[in-house]
């Protein structure tokens, strides 16, 4: 029958493999059972419709079967993920603003600029809406199974208190709120100019009397990396999110912290090593204006290999440093 | 409006009240092989109703954790599936029933001197 097999749909959906088919069949035998065993004149099709209406909801029976409720946002970070929400969709809205008020400076297209600010606000914070969202999705979910794991495995006892935190390995709430802000007006200002006036990333001389700008990226390259930008991005907020979360360096804090890190220091080198990236006709550009007597080929290379040494340096910095931080802790536990 | 409101959390708090004691119901009709519909009709018979939404996860639920033990029969015209105590089960119900009179005994002695 159609609407008992819709009914054992709607419950079993969100299961799979052995559990599904094993909901299933169940089901619908006990189904069959109720239709079979009602002794009322009604047709088979009525019966089929009075035992569903007596299961009930199948998300509340799916529930059931489950044990648990499940949740998008659990209540456990409800109240951080509105914090963040507001922070972020803030900062957003302060970033875009500012990036379109520098990019109306720099552009001729005055009312190209005004018209897009209301559908970039919108467009801007419904992104970080999305964003925010996933990222608590993403930290509900590997939490679930976290919590399931350590209600089986361990029994809790008094050794398990956190220890009061101690002034080395605490984090004020400021840091990653301060991060979060900046790290979102930068990137927001970032994206924003890419799209809007990418022509802003370039070199500046005045010749006579003009202003001459030479392009440093190839544009069209660099917005072609924007999944890798906002993947940094995302990168960015989840570590301070994570800060907010653990509010202290610990061992497992660290380790996370490090290998999101690292990860985002993959994407950024990625970036800079792809040669495509950088303006081709840069150094012959810049000869022509600037009469340089040094190979600026040369200088250009090691400012690039520069950069990528001093990215790496600072974020092994940072690795070494929380690392630090999180086996003082683990230590002082023992 | 007031009447129905305190009416609901009435109920729920009867609902509330009942929940405790299913499982040690449902145990106690299960030293005979059940199926899912016929504990629903024997238990509320005896003034104990659980719904069918409650009562078929929760024999799952009871499966899983070792209680009750199951088996298919695929010979009726139907396939039902049947559920008992297991050996592990019948001794945890033994200990629930120990348990339970003694909350009632208690119960019923903290609840008299009140009157």
């Amino acid at each position: 029958m159609e609407i008992v097999n819709r009914y054992i749909y709607a419950v079993t959906k969100s299961f799979s493999g052995k559990q599904k088919a094993e909901i299933e069949k169940e089901l619908k035998a006990n189904i069959d059972e109720m239709i079979e065993q009602n002794q009322s004149a009604a047709t088979n099709e009525e019966k089929a419709k009075k035992a569903i209406l007596e299961l009930g909801d199948p998300e509340k029976l799916a529930d059931n079967y489950r044990g648990t409720k499940r949740y998008i946002i659990g209540p456990k970070y409800y109240e951080l993920y509105k914090f963040v929400l507001k922070i972020v969709i803030g900062a957003v809205i302060g970033g875009i603003s500012i990036a379109l008020l520098v990019g109306s400076i720099f552009t001729a297209n005055q009312t190209f600029v005004t018209t897009n600010y209301l559908s970039a606000i919108f467009s801007g914070a419904l992104q970080a809406f999305a964003w925010t969202t996933i990222i608590f999705m993403i930290v509900e979910r590997k939490n679930f199974t976290l919590e399931d794991s350590y209600l089986e495995k361990n029994e809790w006892n008094l050794t398990k208190l956190p220890q009061l935190p101690d002034k080395k390995t605490e984090i004020p709430l400021s840091e990653p709120i301060f991060s979060i802000i900046i790290t979102t007006i930068f990137f927001s200002i970032f994206f924003g100019l890419l799209f809007s006036a990418p022509e802003i990333f370039a070199a500046y001389f005045k010749v006579g009397k003009d202003l001459v700008t030479i392009p440093i990226f190839n544009i069209a390259v660099l917005q072609g990396y924007r999944i890798l930008i906002i993947g940094i991005f995302i990168l960015s907020i989840l570590r301070e999110v994570l800060k907010i979360y653990y509010r202290k360096w610990t061992l497992k804090h660290a380790i996370i912290h490090s290998s999101i890190l690292i990860v985002a220091t993959i994407f950024t080198l990625i970036m800079i090593t792809d040669n495509n990236l950088w303006n081709p006709n840069f150094t012959t550009e810049i000869s022509k204006y600037a009469k340089l007597d040094f190979n600026i080929l040369n200088i250009l290379q090691n400012i690039k290999n520069w950069i990528v040494v001093i990215i790496v340096g600072i974020n092994i910095f940072e690795i070494v440093l929380v690392l630090y931080k999180g086996i003082f802790q683990f230590k002082k536990l023992k | 409006m007031e009447n129905k409101l305190t009416d609901e959390i009435y109920n729920s708090l009867v609902q509330e009240l009942r929940r405790g004691n299913i499982i040690l119901s449902v145990l106690s009709q299960l030293h005979i092989p059940q199926y899912g519909y016929s504990l629903v009709v024997s238990l509320d018979e005896k003034g104990v109703p659980v719904e069918p939404g409650t009562l078929y996860p929760l024999l799952r639920r009871l499966e899983k954790q070792n209680i009750l033990e199951s088996t298919w029969d695929t010979n009726a015209s139907k396939p039902r599936k049947y559920y008992k105590l297991s050996k592990n089960g019948g001794k945890v119900y033994d200990e629930l029933c120990k348990e339970w009179f003694k909350i009632a005994k208690n119960m019923e002695n903290i609840l008299k001197s009140q009157e």
